[in-house]
């Protein structure tokens, strides 16, 4: 639907504003659509070994192009599989500006080379506002990992504020013995606002294959998402899926209450998801269903200045 | 006129499928209290027509354009009327479709359904696309082959997934909540112009790639469904 063909923009040092021919079949109909358009990425590879004697992982290569500012950081918090081991790679994921915008174009490339570990996190949540058209805006995060390479990423909630319109796509490439933990967290409407339309996509491939695809349309345009065959009320919708190539993963469903449940896919993978009233009550249960399934997933935690 | 006939045959509730032992997830969503009335029909329906609805009428039209054109298969005596690369595109689709089915038991009663299908058609239309068809993929593939057996067009076997997916918990619903069921029908009915903009849709996202066919997810369907499972006391098996 959208092109997501590389744009020939790589050493463009500033985000430009875009016409409509740039941004064809994306773009408003109206032709009056000004957004912005903003390519990033992380790379990592292996880099000999580290204090422990484990493989070490580096960023090998970082794009940032205001507003999406990728910048590795140190260990914080509980981090899933990973949890404040020295030798990973991290980057948190900051937005330099307001954004997505309506009619923004952003494109956040990962790539994690053979037998290295990156940990994204995200320093604040992702507010979705319409800008001054209310057209179309989209992130699209396009993911490779290589064999033998470990992708954690804990975003922060997509927020969709009254009247945007934004696609958020993810597609994630697995080698066959790679492993990922991506959650993610979509919240309708800043509190007590109407919310805007958001299109969440999900696209996992193991080898070439489909693993886990889910798509999510939520808000006014999107009929039928608020009845009790989809997600009900609820404001907060949620899921996590995790690839173990090591298998361990439960083989048997777990629902600890009727608005959230741990599916298994396979023996490799599992899939969490959930709905809430608000983001609070999605992130709690989200993260009970993520405790219950353990080490080195989940924890439960107390209460902490940290968030997550 | 052959297609008309076949496509309210196929579409009647009393062909013996096995689909009426499945209320599509609203038994659990009355006991849950999600459903408890006419309105609460309504929406449930108008959700599940444009979620997995309209998600599983494609893979049927997608699994119509899959098998071809195969008018004159029944003048055929010999097998081979489903080739190896018609085989792949199943198979391509299944693991396509069961990627954006997270639950179990939803992917374990699709492959059920499916079978029995088959299973039923066989006997009721021999055909040789039927014989050749692989064994345990899901329902909605099973209705491409079968839409293509009598003679139907992608949009019209699209039609009679979506018309499955909406007829069959409108009509369970009379069994297992206090409602008028001409109110059950009348929130059918209500649906009808959805359903034959939804069929067409279908066939056109039937006509491109499968790894283009839109996951369009119910998480509360999934949910409902599993807990179904864990229900001992229950009317539907799902």
């Amino acid at each position: 639907m959208f092109d997501s063909s590389p744009h020939n923009d790589e050493t463009a040092p500033l985000a430009h504003r875009t016409t409509g021919s740039q941004t064809a079949g994306f773009a408003s109909s109206d032709g009056s659509a000004s957004g912005m358009t903003c390519r990033a990425s992380v790379a990592t590879e292996l880099d000999g070994t580290g204090r422990t004697g484990a493989p070490r992982s580096r960023v090998s290569g970082l794009r940032r192009q205001a507003p999406l500012v990728p910048r590795p950081t140190g260990a914080s918090g509980f981090e899933p599989y990973v949890d404040g081991d020295p030798d990973i790679a991290r980057v948190a994921l900051t937005t330099a500006a307001a954004g997505p915008l309506g009619g923004d174009h952003y494109v956040f490339d990962v790539h994690v080379g053979a037998g290295s570990t990156l940990l994204i996190r995200e320093v604040s949540a992702t507010l979705v506002l319409p800008g001054a058209h209310g057209a179309p805006s989209l992130m699209h995060c396009r993911v490779t990992v290589e064999a033998g390479g470990t992708l954690i990423w804990v975003p922060e909630p997509v927020i969709a504020a009254q009247a945007c319109d934004h696609t958020h796509q993810v597609d994630i490439d697995l080698a066959e013995d790679a492993r990922l933990f991506y959650r993610e967290e979509l919240v309708l409407g800043r509190h007590g606002e109407d919310p805007g339309n958001l299109s969440s996509r999900l696209n996992v491939r193991r080898g070439g294959r489909p693993l886990s695809i889910q798509r999510f349309d939520l808000g006014p345009a999107s009929i039928g998402f608020d009845s009790p065959a989809v997600a009900g009320g609820a404001l907060g919708v949620g899921s996590v899926v995790i690839v173990e190539p090591e298998g361990g993963l439960p083989q048997a469903t777990a629902i600890s209450d009727p608005r959230s449940a741990l599916l298994p896919i396979d023996e490799t993978c599992v899939q969490i998801n959930a709905l809430g009233d608000d983001a609070l009550a999605l992130r709690k249960r989200l993260d009970a269903s993520l405790a219950e399934l353990g080490e080195p997933w989940g924890r439960q935690t107390g209460w902490s200045a940290v968030p997550r | 006129m052959r297609t008309r006939a076949a496509l309210l045959i196929l579409g009647d509730g009393r062909l013996p499928s096995g689909g009426y032992a499945h209320s599509g997830g609203l038994e659990q969503a009355i006991r849950q209290g999600w459903v408890n009335d006419v309105d609460g029909l309504r929406d449930f329906l108008r959700g599940r027509l444009h979620t997995t609805g309209l998600m599983n009428a494609a893979f049927a039209a997608a699994a119509w354009h899959s098998v071809g054109d195969r008018s004159d298969a029944e003048a055929r005596a010999g097998s081979g009327v489903i080739t190896s690369e018609v085989e792949a595109a199943l198979a391509e689709l299944d693991a396509e479709l069961l990627a954006r089915t997270p639950s179990p038991a939803l992917r374990r009663i699709g492959a059920w359904l499916g079978t029995l299908l088959l299973r039923s058609m066989r006997s009721i239309h021999p055909h040789p696309l039927l014989e050749e068809f692989p064994k345990g993929l899901q329902q909605p593939l099973v209705y491409g082959v079968i839409g293509r057996v009598l003679g139907l067009d992608a949009a019209d076997t699209a039609a009679v997934v979506l018309h499955e997916a909406v007829t069959g918990p409108a009509t369970a619903a009379v069994k297992l909540m206090h409602i008028d069921p001409f109110q059950a029908h009348g929130a059918v009915i209500d649906l009808a112009a959805d359903l034959d903009a939804a069929a067409d849709k279908a066939a056109e996202l039937g006509r491109g790639s499968a790894a283009e066919i839109p996951a369009l997810s119910a998480p509360l369907s999934d949910f409902a469904s599993e807990l179904h499972e864990g229900d001992n006391v229950r009317l539907f098996a799902s």
